[in-house]
């Protein structure tokens, strides 16, 4: 099942009432909607208003979600237009080329638009971030390799029991044993 | 339960299973923080964490609290039916109308105050009609009074009108007799009947 199969199972849960459901969804793509509203807005305290804004927006508006495009689309266009509508609402100009889709995907470390508004914010995500980074070295090489393959090239588990030379079933075990590592690893920093 | 999760993340995981899982995540707290964080790594690996600040699920999923539950059956959330159907425009079909709901509501404050003016001038608009509107007794007033019209034919005082007049009249309330003998003498009823006469073509010769 593929990943975009997942939202439309999570998107039919919430259109029949589960809301818990829809928190699966903003866990997913937070990260990826508040890089895209970087690329419009410095601010680190509006960036998160906007983030916010878009999520509820788009719950408000799943119900008539009818999977013509991919979630992630959808919300993209939808959080791309919150962040346009509060450009002009405050008297200043959104930029006349759209995000790519990709880009925002693909953009790598973080390019000194953001003004620090939040540091102690910056800092817990800093210091998460490092552990993440952290523990992922220290992981042993071949967990590592597996997970890299899986999150970075984005290769499903048969590809990469092809390129690992192991079967399926050890490819699978060694992507979880190595989220379940990184998760023990973080477990200071990540909410209860 | 997290290997499980771990596979559903990589869309490693069949059709029948998926929605099992989903439900065990959304139920289970530490399943739904496996379900995070496992995305998470994703996104630090992938380099997507630099500059988006902290954990937003929680207050998102704060402010979702104050939502209404949603309901495919409905074009709207289930419990909040008034507070959006004022706003008509939103319910038309169309993909990217998500971004004008907010607006929607705020529009919806202002629309109502006036459409509630109307409903409750045309509820006592209707109230007066039912009150001093057609009934049953129109057939015997109508009919009595051109009878003694006719009766008193040779009278020229009483025969005022012209004979076309007096056909008129006649034909007036047998309609009125006709439509309103299937309808109650007072409701909603009787002004859907007197409404139907307002309409008959033989009035507007």
């Amino acid at each position: 099942m593929e990943n975009e199969d997942n939202d439309i199972v999570l998107v039919r849960r919430v259109q029949n009432g589960d809301k818990q459901a829809f928190n699966l969804l903003v866990e997913k793509y937070q990260y990826r909607i508040k890089h895209l509203v970087s690329r419009f807005i410095r601010d680190q305290v509006e960036q998160e208003d906007i983030v916010q804004e878009s999520f509820i927006k788009a719950y408000r508006a799943i119900s008539r979600f009818r999977g013509d495009s991919a979630f992630y689309t959808w919300l993209y266009r939808i959080s791309v237009n919150t962040a346009k509508n509060y450009l002009v609402a405050s008297g200043r100009r959104p930029p006349t080329q759209d995000v790519d889709m990709d880009d925002v995907v693909h953009i790598r470390g973080a390019d000194g638009l953001v003004e620090i508004n939040a540091p102690d914010r910056i800092l817990e995500n800093d210091q998460l971030v490092a552990a993440v980074k952290q523990a992922i070295s220290s992981l042993p090489e071949e967990l590592k390799e597996a997970i890299q393959l899986r999150e970075l090239e984005g290769l499903s588990y048969e590809d990469i029991a092809e390129v690992m030379d192991c079967p399926i079933g050890t490819v699978r075990s060694r992507i979880f044993r190595a989220r379940e590592a990184i998760e023990q690893a973080i477990s200071g920093y990540v909410d209860e | 339960m997290s290997e499980e999760i771990s596979r559903l993340i990589d869309g490693e995981i069949g059709t029948e299973q998926t929605e099992l899982l989903f439900e065990s995540i959304t139920i289970g707290k530490q399943n739904a923080k496996s379900w995070g964080t496992y995305h998470l790594i994703g996104h630090v690996i992938r380099g997507e964490v630099s500059v988006t600040g902290q954990d937003q699920a929680m207050s998102i999923a704060q402010a979702l609290e104050k939502e209404p539950a949603v309901s495919i059956n409905s074009a709207y959330p289930v419990s909040s039916l008034g507070r959006y159907s004022s706003s008509g425009v939103i319910s038309l079909r169309g993909a990217n109308r998500s971004d004008i709901q907010s607006l929607g509501e705020v529009a919806a404050n202002d629309y109502w105050r006036p459409a509630g003016m109307l409903a409750m001038a045309a509820s006592i608009a209707l109230v007066a009609v039912i009150t001093f509107g057609p009934s049953q007794n129109l057939k015997r007033d109508v009919s009595d009074s051109v009878a003694q019209d006719v009766g008193a034919g040779s009278s020229t005082q009483l025969v005022s009108s012209t004979i076309e007049q007096q056909k008129f009249a006649q034909e007036f309330g047998e309609m009125l007799s006709e439509h309103g003998e299937f309808t109650a003498s007072s409701g909603l009823n009787g002004l859907v009947a007197y409404a139907k006469l307002v309409s008959n073509q033989r009035l507007e010769q």
